[in-house]
């Protein structure tokens, strides 16, 4: 099947399914939205039941293979889903972790953890991602977090992680830890988050929602089999993820429509600055589109998701800043008062931060992509002068 | 419909076809008739056209890669860029009309003319076209012929547009307030021309849905055209930044530089994404091609002057020096930027659209 017959199969598929499992209530402004802690158990519900039902007729993904409920199709097919999955109203946004980062990832370097990622396809386990730390977001082969391994073959592991987006409501978490030095000496491993010795603390963030969490690792015991990939492989792991989290990288969150709907329903489309800033945030959102679609020409014809999207990645989320923008213009002196729109000129920075700061993208993009002389040199020679004085 | 393989052949053409050497040097050389038999011989206005017309047939966005790749050296002469919108603008009317016929088989033997489209893909102010004569002030792209022949879009009837040629004569042109024809950037003719009641032979006119396609044709050349000229701009700047040493170091290992590069590489990535979709999306005969015409040229009009300074920044003071290419680089963008509708009314336009 092509990507294109993927797209048109499932836009017809969806067409019939998707209204039965709508959400009530318009789509959130920004994945920063706050929520009642019903309203997010409603929510993780009714993903479930969405995940389990696109499983059940195999959409849940299908670049799996068919013995595991996908359709052979590819990374490419996997994206295509998810675009035409985007044009409707859906309970999907608590499990694009699950489904977009960890899922790949377990294919990729646990091929056997089949009854995991089993679980994972049909909405039983929403997993979260236990990465950053206090001490080190971008420079993410700096954790501290540790795991040793017992003489009985366990792994005991002590540490905090940070910005976990929800961890509140996982039942799975997926661990980056270090077992040694250097970047030889990170791991990757499958935890329960109800484990004793697992505590989650909700961290509230500028919009008044409270997405993402400290976690706590103390003394948390985990099986021998717990390891994803091999031991000391987890830096080449999280590499795999973190490249699957730009091919996640998607138009939604610049809401033009919403955005110009708002301006028309209080008549400022008629007010130039504004029609001109709404302008750009199209033109942006349309750019983003399309990067998008040259990204998966190239991962359906076989390269893994590269570096390519860290200019998506760039220009989405400034992108979104635009569109933050434009929401300040068009609420005026009513931005003082709590709205959706409000609160969604300041949820900017979120998208800035989340899958890598600007500046990390950016040297990502000068070493892999222009092949500029590297920083690093620069580092090691300053170290040496150091260490000569 | 796409053939990459036939695209690839062309931009290598273009690539071989270019002369060499600085940009300062070769604009005091002068043009060389030589070159200019050459390019007419590479026939890049007839790609993507219809054989039935005259042309080589083949995918029709293949016309945003000629204006991308002709671009990419800023001395390409422009009657490779005013060449391909007279000969679209041409072929839209050739079913009906003799003279747009005698006229595009003209321009595809090499006699191209100046082109404009006041308030359609150029700025300026409307003209007075009316029983054949025309006044205003006009600003074209031009081919260095004088006295200038120049083919003109003007708003027609309910949102149609029409077509004519003005073509004057010595004592005409002579007559006729000439105000510039080199302007901000010397590797492409402009020329802004006061007319009062000069003759027009009128061409034809065109439906709505077919004007609304022959305007997103001109504004997709004219972001394909930012696109090459910015590719340039950044191969131009990563050299440089390679080669140059400072502290010990070359310059592209420090970070503020490193991530200005990248600042540059963003734009032209951008804008190559926007150029292709939309490219893909006129060819196929999209409804919402002019749209991705409008995304790609707005965003094109200011990224292009942003990449401009930039590089030029890069480049350290002799960036500011009359011999680098930088600042030819930067003229182009600033040349561009004026005779493209302003950004900001590109944007309204979207918006709304």
């Amino acid at each position: 099947m092509s990507t294109a017959e993927v797209a048109s199969a499932a836009a017809e598929w969806l067409a019939r399914h998707a209204p039965a499992h709508e959400p009530p209530g318009p789509p959130p402004l920004t994945p920063f939205e706050p929520m009642s802690a019903e309203a997010e158990r409603d929510l993780v519900t009714r993903g479930r039941r969405w995940q389990a039902h696109k499983a059940a007729h195999g959409w849940a993904a299908p670049s799996l293979p068919a013995e595991l409920g996908g359709r052979d199709g590819g990374r490419a097919a996997d994206v295509a889903f998810w675009d035409a999955e985007s044009r409707h109203h859906l309970p999907t946004h608590l499990f694009e972790v699950t489904t977009r980062m960890v899922l790949p990832t377990l294919v990729h370097w646990a091929p056997e953890k089949t009854a995991d990622i089993t679980r994972l396809v049909r909405g039983e386990d929403l997993w979260c991602q236990l990465f950053s730390e206090p001490g080190c977001g971008s420079d993410l082969a700096a954790i501290r977090t540790r795991a040793v391994r017992r003489d009985d073959g366990r792994w005991v592991v002590d540490g905090q992680k940070v910005w976990t987006s929800w961890a509140h409501l996982a039942d799975r978490g997926y661990l980056l830890a270090r077992t040694g030095g250097g970047h030889a000496g990170l791991t990757a491993f499958a935890i329960d988050m109800a484990a004793p010795g697992v505590e989650v603390r909700p961290i509230v963030q500028a919009t008044g929602a409270a997405t993402f969490n400290e976690v706590f690792l103390d003394g948390v015991v985990l099986p021998p089999e717990a390891v994803i990939g091999p031991p000391g492989a987890g830096w080449k792991v999280a590499l795999t993820t973190l490249m699957n989290e730009r091919l996640a990288v998607g138009p939604d969150q610049i809401p033009f429509a919403a955005l110009r709907d708002e301006a028309g329903a209080r008549g400022s489309l008629a007010d130039p600055d504004i029609a001109a800033a709404l302008g750009a945030v199209r033109a942006r959102r349309r750019i983003v589109e399309q990067l998008r679609r040259g990204m998966l020409r190239a991962v359906s014809e076989g390269a893994d998701p590269g570096p390519e999207g860290s200019v998506a990645k760039l220009c989405l989320a400034d992108g979104v800043r635009a569109a933050a923008e434009a929401a300040r213009a068009i609420l005026g002196a009513d931005l003082g008062t709590e709205s959706p729109l409000s609160r969604f000129a300041l949820s900017w920075p979120g998208i800035k931060n989340a899958g890598g700061t600007d500046e990390i993208q950016k040297s990502i993009v000068a070493d892999r992509v222009l092949g500029l002389p590297r920083e690093r040199e620069r580092r090691e020679e300053d170290h040496r002068a150091r260490r000569r004085r | 419909m796409h053939d990459g393989a036939v695209e690839a052949e062309l931009r290598r053409e273009v690539r071989k076809a270019r002369a060499a050497g600085p940009v300062a040097a070769r604009i005091a050389t002068g043009a060389d008739p030589r070159l200019a038999r050459r390019w007419r011989r590479l026939g890049l206005l007839h790609a993507g056209l219809p054989e039935s017309l005259g042309g080589a047939g083949g995918d029709p966005a293949l016309a945003f890669a000629v204006a991308e790749e002709c671009a990419r050296d800023l001395l390409t002469p422009c009657s490779q860029l005013t060449g391909l919108w007279a000969v679209r603008t041409l072929a839209a009317l050739a079913g009906d009309s003799e003279a747009a016929r005698a006229e595009l088989a003209r321009v595809l033997e090499g006699d191209v003319p100046a082109v404009c489209w006041p308030g359609g893909a150029g700025r300026g102010p409307e003209v007075h076209w009316r029983s054949g004569r025309l006044s205003g002030r006009l600003s074209a792209v031009a081919p260095c012929s004088t006295p200038p022949r120049l083919l003109l879009v003007a708003p027609g009837e309910d949102n149609g547009v029409r077509i004519g040629l003005v073509e004057l004569d010595r004592a005409e042109f002579d007559q006729a307030g000439r105000l510039d024809v080199t302007g901000i950037d010397p590797t492409r003719p402009a020329a802004v021309l006061a007319l009062s009641e000069a003759p027009v032979r009128e061409l034809g006119d065109v439906a709505p849905g077919e004007a609304r396609r022959l305007r997103a044709f001109w504004l997709l050349v004219a972001a394909a055209d930012c696109l090459g000229a910015m590719h340039g701009n950044l191969e131009l700047a990563t050299a440089h930044v390679r080669a140059r040493e400072a502290f010990g170091r070359p310059i592209g290992a420090f970070q503020a530089v490193r991530h200005r590069c990248v600042d540059l590489y963003v734009d032209v990535e951008m804008k190559r994404a926007a150029v292709a979709g939309a490219g893909a999306a006129w060819a196929r005969g999209d409804e919402d091609a002019l749209a991705d015409a409008l995304v790609a040229v707005s965003h094109a009009a200011d990224a292009q002057v942003r990449v401009a300074e930039s590089a030029v920044l890069l480049h350290g003071a002799l960036g500011f020096a009359y011999e680098c290419d930088a600042q030819f680089y930067l003229r182009r963008a600033y040349g561009v930027q004026a005779s493209l509708p302003s950004v900001r009314d590109l944007r309204i336009e979207l918006a709304t659209a």
